[in-house]
Order: C-alpha cells, then sequence, then structure tokens
C-alpha cells in the first residue's frame, strides 16, 4: 500500500479555489453510516441510491449518471471501515478507518471540512443492527438470482462508498466499507481473510462464532490497512 | 460409556479422562462436532492392511516437513483440551510442561539414535554446557527446523541458565488473552528441555517465561534451574 505524502496532498489542497467548491451538503444517508458527503443539490434527485452486483446479475458496469465524482486524490482510495459477520449474523468484529483521528485530519483546516471524514462513530448496538440488516439483505439476493444458486451480494454501491462482501466457505462475511473508486477491496478482503484463519481461528483463547478480541488479529489488520488511505 | 482403560503410566492424563469421560465422548457434545457427518472416504482398499507407523524407516521422515498451519490447529486444540481441565494458569502450565515431557524423551531417543547411525563418532554430552548448546541447535533444529536465538546464564543463580527463542513457532497464532498475561504456551517448550536434560542425566526443572521485547512481542525464556547433585557433579568433572 503505497501512501501519498502529506506534503504532496496539502499542495493539492492548497491549489483549489473556493469558487470551485459543490455545495455542500452534510446528509446521514438511510443505512445511517452518517457519512458527510457533498452533493451537488441540483441533480441529487435523479440518483438511484443503490446499485446492487450479484454475481449473476452481471459485473459492475459504471453507474449511470453518476453525478458524484471524486475530484481529489484524497478522495481516490479510502478505505472507511472492516466488519466481520459470524454465521448466524452477529456481528464479531467492527473496525473504522480514515475517521477524524486518522492522519488525514491534520492538514483540514475549519476552512476546508474534511474531504473524507470517515464513519461516523455509532454505538456498538447501531453496528449490531447494520449488521444484522447486512446479513438479512445478503441473505436475499442469494436468492435473487434468476440462474439458480448464487452466492449473493458481492457489492453494494451507495452515492459516495462501496460495500464489498466477501463470503468464505463457512459462512463468515468479510465486509469491506470503501471509497467508490477503490480497486484494492477484493485483494484487501482475501489478505483479511487469511490472517482471521491465521490470527484468529488458530488461536486457542478464541471461541468460534464469538466477538473476535485476538491481539495478534489487530496487528496484522493495522499492518494491512493501517489508517485506511491507499494509493 | 466404558472405555479400556489404559496403564496409568503409559498416559500421565488418564486419571483426567476418566474423571470426565462423559465430556470425551463426542455423541455428548453436539456443538463441537456440528459439522454434517461426511460419509468416511474409502482411501483404503479392503483388504490391504494400513502400513504401520512403527515400521517405517526413521531416518525417512529426517528432512520431510510438516504443515506449520496443521501443527498449529493441533497445538490450538491441545490448549484447548487442557485449558478445560485445569483451574488456573500454572496448572495449565504444568500440564503443558507434561505433555511436552512426553515429547521430549521421544525426541532425545530419537536423536541418540540418528546420531548413532550418520556419525562415525557419535558422542553423549556428559559435561552441561556443550549440553546445553547442542539442546540449543540440535534439539531446536529437530522440532522447530531453526535453532534458538540465544542461552544464558543467570548472574544471580548459579544454577539458572536460560535459552531465549524471539519467535517461537509454537505460539505464532496465539495471542493470549490480557487476564492470563502471565501464560506461556511454551511451557510445552519446557516440557521438551526438561525431558532431554533429564534424558541425558541432568535433572533440572524447566519453566517458561514471555519477556518481549519491542522488536519480537513474543520472545520467550525458557528458565532451566539445576539440581544441586548437577552443580556437584560439574565442580567434580572441573578438576
Amino acid at each position: 500500500m503505497e501512501r501519498q505524502p502529506s506534503c504532496l496532498l496539502s499542495a493539492k489542497r492548497s491549489t483549489r479555489r473556493p469558487q470551485d467548491e459543490p455545495t455542500v451538503v452534510w446528509v446521514r444517508n438511510k443505512f445511517g453510516e452518517g457519512e458527510k458527503q457533498r452533493r451537488a443539490r441540483s441533480r441529487s434527485g435523479t440518483h438511484s441510491l443503490l446499485n446492487v452486483n450479484s454475481d449473476h446479475l452481471g459485473p459492475a458496469t459504471s453507474p449511470p449518471n453518476r453525478w458524484f465524482q471524486p475530484k481529489f486524490n484524497i478522495l481516490a482510495m479510502a478505505i472507511f471501515g472492516l466488519w466481520v459477520i459470524n454465521k448466524a449474523g452477529g456481528l464479531v468484529y467492527q473496525r473504522n478507518f480514515a475517521g477524524p483521528d486518522s492522519s488525514l485530519s491534520g492538514f483540514v483546516s475549519d476552512f476546508n471540512p474534511p474531504l473524507i471524514d470517515g464513519l461516523a462513530q455509532l454505538t456498538s448496538n447501531e453496528y449490531l443492527v447494520l449488521a444484522g440488516t447486512l446479513h438479512g439483505i445478503h441473505a436475499i439476493t442469494s436468492r435473487l438470482s434468476p440462474m439458480g444458486s448464487s452466492s449473493g451480494a458481492q457489492i453494494i454501491e451507495g452515492e459516495a462508498f462501496k460495500i464489498t462482501i466477501l463470503l468464505t466457505a463457512t459462512g463468515t462475511k468479510f465486509v469491506l466499507l470503501t471509497s467508490l473508486t477503490d480497486t484494492s477491496s477484493d485483494s484487501i478482503l482475501q489478505k483479511v481473510y487469511e490472517a482471521y484463519s491465521d490470527a484468529v481461528m488458530k488461536n486457542p483463547f478464541h471461541t468460534p462464532e464469538m466477538p473476535i478480541r485476538s491481539e495478534g488479529f489487530d496487528t496484522r489488520i493495522t499492518a494491512l490497512i493501517g489508517t485506511g488511505q491507499t494509493a | 460409556m466404558a472405555y479400556a482403560q489404559p496403564h496409568p503410566r503409559l498416559s500421565v492424563l488418564s486419571n483426567t479422562s476418566q474423571s470426565s469421560v462423559d465430556h470425551l465422548s463426542p455423541t455428548a457434545s453436539s456443538t463441537r462436532f456440528s459439522l454434517p457427518s461426511v460419509p468416511a472416504v474409502a482411501s483404503n482398499k479392503p483388504g490391504a492392511p494400513r502400513p504401520n507407523i512403527y515400521d517405517r524407516n526413521l531416518n525417512k521422515t529426517r528432512v520431510s516437513e510438516v504443515s506449520a498451519s496443521a501443527f498449529a490447529f493441533l497445538f490450538s486444540e491441545v490448549v484447548q483440551y487442557t485449558q478445560k481441565r485445569v483451574s488456573g494458569i500454572n496448572d495449565l502450565e504444568r500440564r503443558l510442561n507434561t505433555l511436552g515431557y512426553r515429547i521430549g524423551t521421544r525426541v532425545l531417543e530419537l536423536m541418540v539414535w540418528r546420531s548413532e547411525s550418520s556419525s562415525k563418532t557419535p558422542k553423549r554430552e556428559i559435561r552441561f554446557l556443550p549440553a546445553l548448546m547442542s539442546i540449543h541447535t540440535q534439539v531446536w533444529k529437530a522440532v522447530f527446523g531453526k535453532p534458538a536465538d540465544a542461552i544464558e546464564k543467570s548472574v544471580e543463580n548459579a544454577d539458572e541458565y536460560m535459552i531465549i527463542d524471539n519467535d517461537p513457532p509454537i505460539e505464532r497464532h496465539i495471542s493470549v488473552p490480557r487476564d492470563m498475561s502471565q501464560l506461556s504456551c511454551s511451557s510445552f517448550t519446557a516440557g521438551i528441555v526438561e525431558a532431554v536434560m533429564d534424558g541425558l542425566g541432568f535433572p533440572a526443572r524447566v519453566t517458561a517465561h514471555n519477556t518481549p521485547t519491542a522488536q519480537f512481542p513474543s520472545r520467550t525464556t525458557i528458565l532451566i534451574k539445576l539440581e544441586k547433585s548437577v552443580l556437584d557433579r560439574e565442580e567434580v568433572l572441573k578438576q
């Protein structure tokens, strides 16, 4: 994972003139992630909120008429969060990246609101509900396929973020919340799965299907994703 | 459920396994065995006798390697199995030590047998320091595939020596929870060392301790506390 040197990023920001700024509206989207999105007011009504790609519904083609185009490098690649959902739909691991407390916010001033504020902090109960909902959506999508059995939704796209889901053979789901343009989700999820089987499943102090409290797993994830800024 | 009880000497754990026979039975606990039963694959042709492990050439497996993942899963189960049957960290460490001891006796026997068959001048270590060196390199290489990282001698106690491993392979995937932070699963390794020391005629008490550093978070020290008789004999041999 190559990271942009911060000086380069801040230089990019400083060349931005105020009149280039699109109208900014801070919204909570309907999944409640509370993602602060910049949105062009005028065209916001014409956009469909979700593009669901199931494996039989074809690959992700470019979404029609996307009004949201990331303008800046910072926005291009970011990983917002990682969830691990057990086979019963319970959230056993949840972690946020690229949040306000990551290194990114260091050069964000009051005049330039952060482009990526990560995901809003929710209570653990809200996360559990979200994970259970996603589990349900996934179960539904796996039965939607017109061509027989399906492994269910793999990518769910929103206005400014993307949910990539990796379903393992044992029913555990790894969920990565990223920016729309992130291309590394699949390989990262694969590596997360690897870290999970090493640091969690081989740990005698872990109980299967229970919340993951393994220091080794945390370390591996930190090494893998860090502050969530890729590219 | 009646189990044929082995001779007590054959299994150090036989006493406890008798008391919890119902727990050991796969039929009694359904949750652990929730996977659908797979019909047994007929790998052996009927009639053809299975090759006996005892008939295999002992040198044949010298350079063959064991899957680290498979071992990690096995050792994880060993720790879980042991943890269910103990009350407290000391007890757990003592039992892991006992299990390691049973491996150590076999490791020593195998290494002696191999050195006798391969070397023209097989040697038995009778002095302590060369013996310790051979544990540090030969035993570690035979068991873990790499030598240990250091040997140290205690400054305070003349009868204490330490073997240090910066990254013990058996602990590579283990994260000990905070409330058990004193636990070192390398007690298993300590048991192996204790058995080899005993077998070589240096009775000692061997324990394992976590000594993490910033660079090596799972650094482990195997502490060897020699019996007085060993030190006395070393004194005599010096002259």
